[in-house]
């Protein structure tokens, strides 16, 4: 339904998945409510003290001769499937000279094969009522073509998910009119604020490291070739730099003779391994404002250079973000929403790839409240960092993380994405089967520990979209304030800049 | 639907062909119990062990359409009080109690409904209904309360409308379209009219449309159905019952005209069309047909206008197309992002051709196997979560009164042929019931007003 509102923008996904046996985190009895207008406890529902045993499914995992990696997760409860390839090459691999050589080369696969047309492609799949696509992004470690659909059209939608894996033919003209709708879409992109929030948020954050980037130029755009695209197929889609994932009403025997026969001489080769700079620290903390003239709102982002995914900060790291912005019952919610009435919706969230994440808060506030939202944003970040979470307060958080094992169950999508994290980022093999208990044995003095270290308000970088004539002033009290426009280029202006 | 007591039969019911071979089309039903408390609360019962989860939903039969003028985006924010405490239930304590257990939940208006739900592991069915029946039986406002979620309220339509590019669009569309009040204005309501709304208000609307009797409440999962009742009917039985609420005039005038309208929209990079033409009732033949029409001419990127605006012509970034089908009287609508350069004119003229296309010609054999195809395929995929059989269930029951149209739902476009589309597409594709709004960016004066 295109017009419906929600209570909240988004159902609040845990940052975390997990899978296998879980639990561990007792119930605690509750604590005597803190006094707060944005939340007050009754304690008189019926609540169950235990946290449900979940059990799993494993994965059926092969790999076969040319190297593809396989993993099947059964799930039959209803007669369809989803499967994705997993090329471990995305816009990090990315030619110096040639950004966006991933992101174009995912784009154009369903565009042209050595057998079948762009509009054939399109027919077949949607004639199938399946769904193909392609995806890669510029700070993406890894390129993504994706397929669903019912399971009695498993053989042709396999067959047209290996067509354009295995040979795509990045036909000229196609391009050129990918490239004019991507030049479209930057003209597009500008006009929302969170994308300008997200652009300036990542450039500070990551200087020239690769991830900095978030989209492409338009100079950029036009030097993308066939060539380069095909150069860049070939040298990366490799089976032994892939990994081919499906769940759904299907059984391993099967999918492995299906792709033994669809996939089976897909030359193997060696891949160069991408260019990853170690991340720099941020400079000195700064607010960065993007003066987007008719805004009623101004778009905050907060944030900080945390860690890389395989970390052992992580799990306390997890804990922090559940009690500071991990969903409406967090601190950043109940705060600026429940209590103040500054927002529609303020939450934070942590990222970690196999390069250095960050954390980040983030809200939407209008314009005359932009102090008061300051206010209540960096209130919170000193908290988090200068007082021990309440025992109650801290044990829900636990609980919220582990309870959450359950109705993954519904979602085995999300216990695939589980298993690909897990090898993604090199993670041990029992990393699901023990992230419970890693959870459970975090405690307040950890949480304290790691918000101290990496919530460094010395280097915390703001980024403010907003009407600068009216929240420049304001900003200024929080800092060091440079203005730019909403092509991200700095203004220079008579009583701003300074 | 009955009142029963039987015991409750294994319910997702997976039906294997006789001559089931690995790759052949499997069948599914969802298998519902359809009961009737004493006060008048339908219940809807669906048993699935597939994972230990149990989904309740509740839809009120209340939407902006039930607003009175003076009091737009009243339904809406109504909902958000729905969060901020009940006699035994603090506020926001509800959605703590469901996160700090490992569950989701949320809640949302539009035209036609308000709907609530909640998902958590199956453990945690009695708090689940507990605070569902709290809320319904004893709602507990306060003026700080309300004035609290107005202005989040505000600050979610600054977010999706006043904030955003072609966000006001939407809303003059609406308002321009349709006659009636009931469908005439946006579900976020104006700010002069959220500012209005009392305390009394609110007291007043729940006591009229949040209802036993004005609801439809789904439990789906996995839970022992014995129990499960009985803790229904603890928790939900004794809530008083209220006279049937205002019935909503949903007639609406026949347009006799095409409506235009162009919006200059600050934030708006390029040109927007959004073109709509009134006049579909949902879940009738012609709505099913329409839906196959729809399929063609703006489904996916194998598409007529996809093919024609984006790729052939390159006149057009993306179109969108959608049959709304609300419960009064419906209308088809087309979005297309305009190219940097292109005129809205011409893209009008293809998307006419097109039109009149489907008017003269039957549709193609594959064409009609598509929209077939990806209906079936998604309203099996529907399926997959608790939660999404439990909204369509109540959803169907308080729209339709058949909860069953969960089931039969793909046998009816599955019925519809290439002449039932060509016969839609003469009987609504007409430009006396179109309306057609044109988004224009208008130019923006960004560096002179920075920073001073």
């Amino acid at each position: 339904m295109k017009r419906m509102i929600s209570r909240m923008s988004r159902a609040i996904p845990a940052t975390i998945v997990i899978a296998l046996v879980a639990i561990l985190v007792t119930a605690q009895t509750p604590q005597p409510p803190r006094p707060s207008k944005g939340l007050v406890i009754k304690g008189k529902t019926p609540v169950s003290n235990d946290v449900l045993k979940v059990k799993l499914p494993k994965a059926y995992e092969t790999k076969l001769s040319n190297g593809l990696q396989v993993i099947v997760l059964e799930q039959h409860k209803l007669p369809t499937f989803a499967m994705q390839m997993v090329v471990l090459s995305g816009g990090l691999a990315d030619p110096q000279d040639h950004h966006g050589a991933a992101q174009f080369t995912s784009s154009l696969l369903r565009d042209g094969t050595k057998t079948r047309n762009s509009k054939q492609i399109a027919e077949q799949v949607d004639s199938l009522g399946a769904t193909l696509g392609a995806n890669s992004s510029l700070s993406s470690p890894t390129s993504n073509v994706v397929a669903s659909g019912l399971t009695e059209n498993l053989d042709q939608i396999m067959e047209l998910f290996a067509d354009v894996i295995l040979n795509p033919s990045f036909p000229a003209d196609e391009l050129n009119k990918l490239r004019t709708r991507s030049l479209a879409q930057l003209r597009l992109q500008r006009a929302q604020p969170t994308f300008l929030a997200n652009e300036m948020f990542a450039k500070v954050m990551y200087g020239s490291h690769p991830a900095s980037r978030v989209s492409l130029t338009a100079d950029e755009i036009q030097h993308l070739t066939p060539d380069v695209l095909q150069k860049f197929h070939d040298t990366n889609f490799k089976p032994n730099n892939a990994i081919f994932a499906i769940v759904g009403d299907v059984k391993p025997a099967e999918i492995v003779a299906k792709l033994e026969k669809t996939f089976g001489a897909w030359k193997s080769g060696d891949v160069p391994p991408a260019n990853m700079p170690e991340v720099s620290e941020t400079g000195p903390a700064k607010i960065y404002l993007i003066n987007r003239a008719s805004s009623v709102q101004t778009n905050l982002v907060l944030g900080n250079l945390t860690i890389k995914r395989a970390d052992a900060d992580y799990y306390a790291l997890t804990v922090m973000n559940q009690v500071v912005g991990g969903g409406a019952s967090a601190r950043l919610f109940l705060n600026l929403r429940e209590d103040k009435g500054y927002t529609y919706g303020a939450y934070s969230g942590l990222s970690a790839n196999n390069y250095r994440g960050t954390f980040r808060a983030n809200t939407e506030v209008r314009t005359e409240v932009t102090k008061g939202s300051m206010d209540e944003l960096m209130y919170e970040l000193k908290r988090i960092r200068d007082e021990k979470v309440a025992q109650d307060e801290f044990d829900r958080a636990k609980r919220t993380i582990v309870g959450s094992f359950a109705l993954q169950l519904e979602n085995p999508q999300t216990l695939l994405g589980n298993i690909i994290t897990q090898k993604l980022y090199g993670l041990p093999s029992d990393y699901w089967d023990t992230f419970p208990q890693r959870i459970a044995a975090i405690t307040q003095d950890d949480v304290q520990r790691v918000a101290r270290k990496y919530l460094d308000l010395g280097h915390l970088q703001v980024v403010a979209v907003g009407d600068a004539s009216k929240i420049t002033d304001v900003l200024k009290q929080f800092g060091t304030v440079e203005i730019y426009d909403t092509e991200g280029k700095p203004v220079k202006s008579a009583s701003g800049g300074k | 639907m009955k009142t029963i007591k039987t015991t409750l039969a294994l319910s997702l019911v997976c039906l294997l062909a006789l001559t089931a071979s690995a790759q052949q089309a499997r069948k599914i039903k969802v298998d519902f119990k359809d009961l009737k408390l004493k006060n008048g609360l339908r219940v809807l019962l669906v048993e699935d062990h597939n994972a230990p989860v149990i989904t309740v939903a509740i839809t009120y039969d209340v939407g902006s359409r039930n607003e009175r003028k003076s009091r737009t985006g009243f339904a809406h924010l109504f909902e958000h009080m729905m969060f901020t405490g009940s006699q035994n239930v603090g506020k926001n304590e509800y959605s703590l109690l469901i996160d700090t257990n490992g569950g989701g939940n949320n809640a949302t208006t539009n035209e036609d409904r308000t709907l609530y739900f909640g998902t958590v592991p199956s453990n945690q069915l009695d708090m689940l209904l507990f605070l569902e029946a709290d809320r319904m039986r004893s709602l507990d406002v306060t003026q700080d309360n309300l004035d609290t979620q107005r202005n989040a309220v505000q600050e979610e339509r600054r977010l999706r409308v006043d904030n955003q590019p072609y966000g006001k669009t939407d809303e003059k569309f609406q308002e321009t379209m349709y006659d009636n009040f009931a469908y005439k204005h946006s579900v976020i309501g104006s700010m002069e009219d959220l500012n209005a709304a009392s305390l009394q208000d609110v007291k007043e609307f729940f006591r009229i449309y949040y209802a036993p009797n004005n609801a439809a409440l789904a439990l789906v999962g996995d839970f022992k159905p014995d129990a499960a009742l009985a803790a229904i009917k603890k928790y939900f039985e004794s809530i008083p019952s209220q006279p049937a609420s205002p019935k909503v005039d949903t007639t609406e005038p026949e347009q006799t005209a095409e409506r235009r309208f162009t919006l200059e929209d600050p934030l708006a990079r390029l040109p927007q069309i959004v073109i709509g033409y009134k006049g579909i009732v949902s879940n009738t033949p012609d709505a099913y047909a329409m839906q196959v029409l729809n399929q063609t001419l703006a489904g996916g990127q194998s598409s007529r206008l996809y093919q024609q605006l984006v790729k052939e012509k390159e006149l057009a970034t993306s179109v969108f197309g959608f049959v709304n089908g609300t419960r009064g009287v419906g209308h088809y609508e087309l979005t297309i992002a305009v190219a940097p350069g292109k005129k809205t004119g011409d893209v009008e003229a293809v998307v006419n051709e097109e039109i009149a296309r489907l008017q003269r010609e039957p549709i193609a054999d594959w064409e009609l196997a598509k929209a077939k195809n990806s209906s079936r395929r998604s309203s099996i995929q529907s399926l997959q979560s608790s939660l999404g059989t439990a909204i369509r269930l109540t959803q169907f029951a308080v729209f339709y009164n058949d909860p069953n149209l969960i089931n039969s739902q793909f046998d009816k476009l599955n019925a519809v042929t290439k002449e039932d589309v060509q016969r839609v597409a003469n009987k609504y594709l007409k430009t006396t019931s179109r309306t057609v709004g044109i988004t224009m960016p208008q130019a923006a004066k960004q560096t002179a007003s920075a920073a001073n």
